[in-house]
């Protein structure tokens, strides 16, 4: 049982191979699928890098075998991205604050900031950076992402930015 | 030339709507037909002597497509540039540990696999033994006529003395700062920064994939 | 010992049974080579560091009767497979407030969404703090083996790091959480190097008041010893107490004092004991607050 079959939705699409049990989720959603939106930081769970929606809770893809994700539903940094291009409110922000520079962190930061206002649409600021922590940045110093998702969440709740 | 175009502006960068939505072309993300992927074996000692290193039994393990040691890859080494002070003996670079090692993360062999699984496998099938050693680790170890010789190619721990300069006197203009020898009051630290210009992580690096 | 810096795990065989039972019979049949995979927050860091390896993963995601939480006999039955992030979400796991307070501390978000209650449990880090909480609630862990089912209470379920008193063919299958009643209050802190890291020490508190005296509480202490730690004296010392006569200063001294914590990398004896004798007020003077306004 060292090859597991798995069906799993990932962006929307159903998808069936036969894996090796120990390859992580993010290996499967990169080398497998060719979604190499989500990006390898640490591989033991500590930066946020991996981080992609499961059942659409944020989770850390190098802390999942692929076989574990059976029957679930995953959407990556492309499955919350617009098909057409353009950006999505949040990620608008991100670029309006200037929350990136090298970019690798970036989809993570994204992915963990769309489930986070999803289940908490009004963040003090306080609860805003406790929601990031799980997410390293090496470039821009955190307060431009910061201020992003303070952006997004104000933008969706109709105020002014 | 519009030089109003861009002073005074923000500009937006031209990027960003492909690195937040995933777009983004990391070195990792470059898929090259039938590419290979490496593991190392590093040293877990600060300092030792390499008794015994036999690579046969990963060499035939599950999808390598080869490893190399010290004996495979220094002599195709023909120059390491570091740049340095004039005249001043740098520590030689080896590609991979040829006889000792002097640092932990030391690389002693290179796995190269079809995957960085089977190359990781394969790592833990390298017999090695270490024989571990004294290291010297700070300024005055370096500097005791008793410690041992680090790079025995330099033959000394101290391979170039930079002189420091004194405090400035008191006969500088009134409008510097005060002097060292002015201020009321001194006190003396030592401060021990962990450091290994050896040992340090990549920054700012270059990749490339072939 | 892994002699590169692996980050994928050593090959596995994977098992996904649907019922207890065939885990338990996996378990049986492979001994030490087997382990049970529950969230994987901590077990797969493990595995992908190479610092431990199984040929066998028992993962218990689809044993139905390991999942729900429900009110039984004046306690909460959280089963051991529930998330840390649906612990929070749980109305019925309210009647434990501990539950949630000592999850907000557990690393960060995305951790919580796959981490389980259980996993936390057996894996008995002693950093953790549903540990702690379960041993200042006495709470006991219904755990099943190939003889059949049995409760563990809390005190004599941590016996070290990172071992339980379950053998290695069993599973806990459910922690039993019992519910006080009357005017409590309830607090959980911890210092921690940043936000989401392993505690280096916390404290975990509940207290119920009769008018203004105490006529119950319970303090534990994680991260100062190699399991989470009850500090009985000093509940005993606080029963009848009036509340607002107490020195929660010295208190905090007092319970400090008896400890001889470990000292690491993270941070010496002398600093966990400093944490400790801080915590013990602040999570006194959370939970008496709380009471007074139940």
């Amino acid at each position: 049982m060292r090859e597991i079959a798995l069906t799993v939705t990932v962006n929307g699409e159903r998808v069936s191979r036969t894996v090796e049990a120990r390859r992580t989720l993010a290996d499967f959603l990169r080398d497998d699928l060719s979604l190499t939106g989500t990006h390898l930081g640490c591989e033991h769970g500590v930066c946020g890098a991996c981080t992609v929606l499961l059942n659409g809770d944020a989770v850390r893809s190098c802390l999942m075998f692929a076989v574990q994700a059976d029957g679930a539903e995953v959407t990556t940094i492309e499955g919350l991205s617009e098909r057409a291009g353009g950006l999505t409110p949040l990620q608008a922000a991100f670029q309006s604050e200037h929350a990136l520079q090298c970019g690798y962190c970036t989809p993570g930061f994204v992915v963990s900031a769309h489930a986070f206002l999803a289940e908490c649409p009004t963040p003090s600021d306080e609860e805003i950076r406790d929601a990031l922590s799980g997410n390293l940045c090496r470039c821009t110093g955190y307060q431009g992402i910061i201020a992003a998702v303070k952006r997004a969440a104000s933008a969706d709740n109709g105020s002014s930015s | 030339m519009t030089a109003g175009r861009f002073m005074g502006q923000a500009v937006a960068r031209t990027e960003d709507p492909r690195l937040l939505t995933g777009r983004g072309r990391y070195i990792a993300d470059v898929v090259v037909g039938g590419a290979s992927d490496a593991a190392f074996l590093r040293s877990e000692v600060a300092r030792g002597r390499i008794v015994r290193l036999d690579a046969e039994a990963a060499r035939s393990a599950p999808g390598v497509r080869a490893v190399y040691t010290a004996a495979d890859l220094n002599p195709l080494v023909h120059d390491t540039s570091v740049a340095g002070l004039p005249d001043a003996p740098y520590p030689p670079k080896y590609c991979l540990a040829e006889n000792d090692v002097r640092y932990v993360g030391d690389p002693i062999a290179i796995v190269v696999a079809e995957n960085r699984y089977l190359a990781e496998d394969a790592v833990e099938l390298i017999d090695v033994e270490i024989e571990p050693q004294d290291p010297v680790l700070d300024v005055d170890a370096a500097r005791d006529a008793n410690s041992d010789v680090v790079h025995p190619e330099l033959g000394t721990n101290t391979p170039q003395v930079i002189p420091q300069f004194g405090p400035p006197t008191s006969s500088r203009p009134s409008r510097t700062p005060p002097t060292w020898s002015e201020t009321p009051s001194s006190c003396t630290a030592t401060c021990k920064l962990p450091w290994s210009a050896a040992a340090s992580s990549p920054i700012g690096s270059r990749t490339a994939t072939s | 010992m892994p002699r590169g810096t692996p980050v994928k795990p050593a090959p596995f065989d994977y098992h996904c049974p649907g019922e207890l039972a065939e885990a338990i019979a996996i378990l049986q049949r492979h001994g030490d080579e087997a382990k049970v995979l529950a969230g994987g927050q901590s077990l797969i860091p493990l595995l992908s560091l190479r610092l431990s390896r199984f040929e066998h993963l028992v993962d218990l995601r689809a044993i139905e009767e390991l999942h729900g939480i429900m009110a039984v006999d004046g306690s909460i039955r959280v089963g051991a497979m529930t998330t840390q992030a649906n612990v929070t979400r749980s109305q019925d796991a309210a009647a434990v407030p501990l539950l949630a307070k000592a999850t907000s501390h557990i690393g960060h978000h995305q951790i919580r969404n796959r981490g389980t209650l259980g996993g936390s449990l057996a894996h008995a880090d002693p950093a953790a703090e549903y540990p702690a909480v379960a041993i200042a609630v006495d709470a006991s862990l219904e755990v099943v083996g190939p003889n059949g089912s049995r409760r563990i209470p809390a005190g004599k379920f941590f016996m070290s790091t990172w071992v339980t008193a379950m053998a290695p063919d069993e599973v806990l299958v459910a922690a039993h959480f019992p519910v006080w009643p009357g005017s409590c209050g309830w607090a959980v802190d911890e210092v921690a190097r940043r936000a989401g890291d392993f505690a280096m020490c916390g404290t975990v508190c509940g207290i119920q008041l009769d008018g203004q005296r105490v006529s119950r509480v319970a303090l534990a202490l994680f991260g100062v010893d190699s399991v989470p730690l009850r500090a009985r004296a000093t509940e005993s010392a606080l029963i009848g107490a009036a509340v607002d006569d107490l020195d929660l200063p010295d208190i905090g001294a007092a319970v400090a004092a008896t400890l001889d914590p470990p000292g690491d990398l993270h941070a010496s004896a002398g600093q966990r004991r400093r944490m400790a004798k801080a915590l013990v007020p602040r999570v006194l003077a959370t939970a008496i607050n709380e009471a007074k306004h139940a």
